[in-house]
């Protein structure tokens, strides 16, 4: 008796009637083998989203929501500015190698640590920055430090506990703060990133003045909705929400030609 | 379904419009497949779900057949569940090189999917199990929808590994029928 296999898969794949003929037959009872391989074998073809789509069709499904954070996290990953990932690599050394190890050795700055819940978990979180030049160079960014237009800044953070976090960027002249990606926070000290590269932001200069926001809470509760109320007002702020910022003024990009 | 398929279609030319209508739908089900797989935490089914979209919707410009956009988003969900899972074997991934043509010719498979014939299928096989424990999971996973694979194993007081296997095994199941009715399929 043959049971299915990689050579079977291929015979099938190729239309041999007498390989598709024997199978039609054999499988037409449970076999324990066949199954065992169908299992740990990938296709063919899209059989394997074809029995997914069934099973998970058996649910009552209602009208789903949009995940917003989850879209703004995808479409930066689609974008096609997105910062190369190599490029990304490097700037992640630099910043290790610019900014120093230590905490207190940090431009980082820390606001408005949330004091609303007595004996709780209390996140303390701080940001570091460097920007990633045009020309390829690095250079650490202080607090309300200039950077040119089309610099690239990456952030590294520090914090005491596990939690997550969502970084904003609030442009000036526009009346809401951009959400720029949901992350998770470890204890110690990280580049701030979605595991595919540092969250890298482009400084488009636009603006004369970016102010970048890590509202961050331990464990994973923590909403957009909850987020923006936090940083809208401090009493809206909710048990252990902690606000990072970290302001920059963009300096124009010098060009040559006239306008 | 004809809305969907202009969204696919509007995806497919890069409208950030369509890419967000199309995570909104299909996002809870690559959600409840991820979680079938008891070891990923939530952070890797949050993984799973922006991986598995990044790569349909980079792809999808290539699928020849948009009809199929949903199983083969699946198809791509459940091969990235199964990397975060640890469970794809160098065996499986070398399967995986080989069938990637196979995922390009999407004409090889019946193009109606019948999706409502497969469900009925599937139902038919829940109830020829016999009552125990892998019933109740696939009826609590499947037909429930509600609990997470680790959900399961917490309230049935087992291993959360073992309500993986037991979907699986079901799923396998699901797999050799499907796959036997492709084949009658072909031949008519």
């Amino acid at each position: 008796m043959r049971h299915l296999s990689d050579e079977a898969l291929q015979a099938l794949r190729a239309g041999n009637s007498e390989v598709v003929d024997y199978f039609r037959a054999h499988l037409d009872r449970p076999c324990e083998e066949c199954e065992r391989f169908l299992g740990g074998v990938d296709g063919p073809g899209i059989l394997d989203g074809r029995v997914d789509q069934a099973l998970l069709a058996l649910a009552p499904a209602g009208e789903p929501a949009l995940d917003e954070v989850g879209f703004r996290r995808l479409s930066g990953k689609l974008a096609p500015s997105r910062i190369p990932r190599l490029a990304l690599g490097v700037a992640a050394a630099a910043v290790v190698a610019v900014v120093a190890g230590g905490v207190g050795l940090w431009p980082g700055v820390r606001v408005g640590v949330d004091t609303g819940v007595k004996g709780g978990p209390q996140l303390v979180v701080e940001l570091a920055a460097a920007v990633h030049l045009p020309d390829g160079s690095l250079r650490r960014l202080e607090n309300r430090a200039t950077a040119p237009a089309g610099g690239t800044v990456v952030f590294r953070y520090h914090a005491t506990e596990g939690g997550k976090g969502l970084l904003f960027r609030q442009m000036e002249g526009r009346p809401e703060p951009e959400l720029l990606g949901s992350f998770a926070l470890r204890p110690g000290t990280h580049d701030l990133g979605d595991g595919e590269g540092l969250a890298g932001v482009r400084l488009d200069g636009q603006a004369a003045a970016v102010r970048f926001v890590l509202v961050s809470t331990p464990g994973e509760a923590l909403d957009l909705a909850t987020a923006r109320s936090a940083m809208k007002s401090e009493a809206a702020r909710q048990g252990a929400v902690t606000l990072s910022t970290f302001d920059i003024r963009i300096e124009p990009r010098q060009d040559s030609t006239p306008p | 379904m004809e809305d969907l398929a202009r969204w696919v279609e509007r995806a497919a030319r890069g409208e950030q419009e369509a890419f967000r209508e199309l995570y909104r739908v299909f996002r809870p089900l690559v959600v409840r497949q991820a979680r079938a797989f008891s070891s990923l935490e939530a952070d890797d089914v949050e993984d799973v779900v922006q991986e598995s979209f990044v790569r349909a919707f980079r792809g999808l410009p290539a699928l020849r057949n948009r009809a199929v956009f949903q199983s083969w988003l699946l198809a791509i969900a459940r091969n990235r569940a199964l990397s975060h899972a640890g469970q794809k074997s160098n065996a499986s991934r070398a399967r995986e090189a080989f069938f990637h043509e196979v995922d390009e010719a999407v004409s090889f498979w019946p193009q109606a999917l019948q999706v409502e014939r497969d469900v009925a299928v599937v139902r038919e096989l829940i109830s020829e199990l016999p009552g125990g424990p892998e019933r109740e999971t696939v009826e609590l996973f499947y037909l429930e929808g509600e609990l997470s694979a680790r959900q399961i194993a917490e309230r049935q007081g087992v291993g959360k590994s073992a309500v993986t296997m037991r979907l699986e095994r079901f799923r396998a199941r699901v797999k050799r029928e499907l796959l036997k009715r492709v084949l009658a399929g072909r031949q008519e």
